[in-house]
């Protein structure tokens, strides 16, 4: 594959459109499209995220939890939390007299994560709720730490969403954005597109029999702000010690913000 | 690949296989739900925090510790600091305070935590075979229990018959073994028979050479 064949289209995009991997689309449609995405691969999306990472996505999330600081007593909100692989751990950091609140705007997804942490028997300082990120349904002030991971490029708007994370999250609190990013090195740009554009789908088709959503995954992450792009969408919405770091060669990076 | 998150990884899955094998590991972390263990491996400069809950521990790296944290610590944590060699020492609860003096461990927190923690691996205990049984079967298992019963048997009779061995050597062979100050005596000795030889020699080297003359 060329490089020029998986580079982001530079389609113009007005206000009404927004992109849905490389498509432009109306920002209404787009919600229902990222949801169809997410309910075709719900069931299988922990089997997927383990074979398409080969398992380094657990490292990045354990990553992402060492950084979050957070503490017993604590409230914490894991956005578009899938399928509850943060709020597990979250809930027994906090402990009884803490809160986590997983919240994802697709119920099927939230369905499956409830149903796995019941299973694990994490209940009693957990709460389910569906919600857009863009218009957060909680007060302000409200949460100690926010954590949103391989969710927020599905978002339509992302600034509203960080603008609306940022109203939710309380004076000292954190926000920890895990995301797909853009690798530093050439090689490995070269070598990633290749995964993503040729063995991913075929992998989605093989498992989850589903190649289209594995090849929406490949080309949202091409969308995606890069790293000091998105530094920059935190800072316009008022985080402040914006940071970000590298992880797996830039594949993935996370980026940290407070609210003072 | 971040190496300290696959190293707590590592570390969380060993402790918690343990745990779920054991006969008591659940009994044993129960008075710990809820409370946090923080523990400064001082060589390796990594602060590991062990959280736990009632049927299991998380293990998480942190960044570093600040000293306002320590002075204020909450009520349910502790914050232990030590080197990777005194680590072995943790297990013996009557040893905490006597390390503490040694200056081999730093501590913040309720010691209670650090107690109950080190009972944890003090007092688990393993049923090997009801573990195995899971995998070969009932009677596979018997089978390689009791032969590793055998085993172990025969090998602590070998153990003990070779320590006997090397005590009865201390005890009984070393005293008569020659000592080095027996040796420079008998170097002595021959020395000097050596040089009594030599003047015989020369005296009858004379005695031949005085009946030739004659």
């Amino acid at each position: 594959m060329t490089t020029e064949s998986v580079n982001a289209p530079t389609q113009p995009e007005n206000n009404d459109t927004t992109d849905f991997g490389f498509k432009q689309v109306n920002k209404a449609e787009k919600v229902s499209m990222v949801a169809d995405v997410f309910h075709s691969v719900a069931a299988k999306y922990d089997v997927m995220n383990d074979l398409m990472s080969m398992g380094i996505h657990r490292l990045w999330k354990r990553y992402t939890i060492d950084c979050s600081g957070v503490k017993s007593g604590q409230r914490v909100l894991d956005l578009a939390g899938g399928t509850g692989d943060l709020a597990a751990k979250f809930s027994r950091i906090v402990g009884p007299k803490g809160q986590v609140v997983l919240a994802d705007i697709n119920h099927s997804m939230l369905k499956v994560g409830k149903e796995k942490l019941t299973n694990m028997g994490i209940i009693g300082n957990i709460d389910y709720v569906q919600a857009n990120a863009e218009s957060l349904p909680f007060p302000d002030n409200h949460f100690d730490l926010i954590t949103i991971a391989f969710g927020l490029r599905n978002v339509t708007d992302k600034s509203a969403a960080l603008a609306s994370m940022f109203r939710v999250l309380k004076p000292g609190g954190r926000l920890l954005v895990l995301e797909f990013s853009k690798p530093t090195s050439e090689a490995l740009s070269k070598v990633y597109d290749t995964y993503s554009f040729h063995i991913l789908p075929r992998m989605g088709q093989l498992v989850a029999n589903d190649a289209e959503s594995y090849r929406y995954l490949a080309e949202s992450i091409r969308m995606h702000p890069d790293q000091e792009t998105l530094k920059s969408m935190m800072q316009d919405v008022g985080f402040e010690q914006t940071t970000y770091d590298n992880l797996t060669g830039g594949i993935v990076a996370l980026h940290r913000g407070f609210k003072f | 690949m971040p190496a300290n998150q696959a190293l707590c990884a590592l570390i969380e899955l060993s402790i918690n296989q343990a745990l779920a094998a054991s006969l008591n590991g659940k009994e044993l972390i129960a008075p710990l739900a809820d409370k946090r263990c923080i523990l400064f491996l001082q060589e390796l400069e990594t602060t590991l925090a062990f959280q736990f809950s009632s049927e299991r521990i998380d293990v998480l790296s942190l960044d570093t510790v600040e000293p306002e944290y320590l002075q204020e610590m909450p009520d349910d944590e502790s914050y232990i600091s030590v080197s990777l060699f005194a680590l072995p020492e943790l297990k013996k609860t009557s040893q905490l305070t006597k390390l503490i003096k040694q200056g081999k461990l730093d501590f913040y927190g309720d010691l209670g935590i650090v107690q109950k923690f080190s009972q944890v691996f003090a007092n688990i205990e393993f049923d090997i075979e009801e573990s195995l049984s899971h995998y070969i079967g009932d009677a596979s298992a018997y089978t390689v229990m009791s032969q590793s019963k055998k085993w172990q048997t025969h090998a602590k009779k070998q153990v003990a018959l070779f320590m006997q061995m090397v005590s009865d050597a201390a005890l009984e062979e070393k005293p008569i073994a020659v000592r080095p100050i027996m040796l420079a005596n008998f170097v002595d000795e021959v020395r000097l028979l050596k040089m009594d030889t030599e003047r015989l020699e020369a005296k009858l080297n004379q005695f031949a050479l005085a009946r030739e003359n004659k």
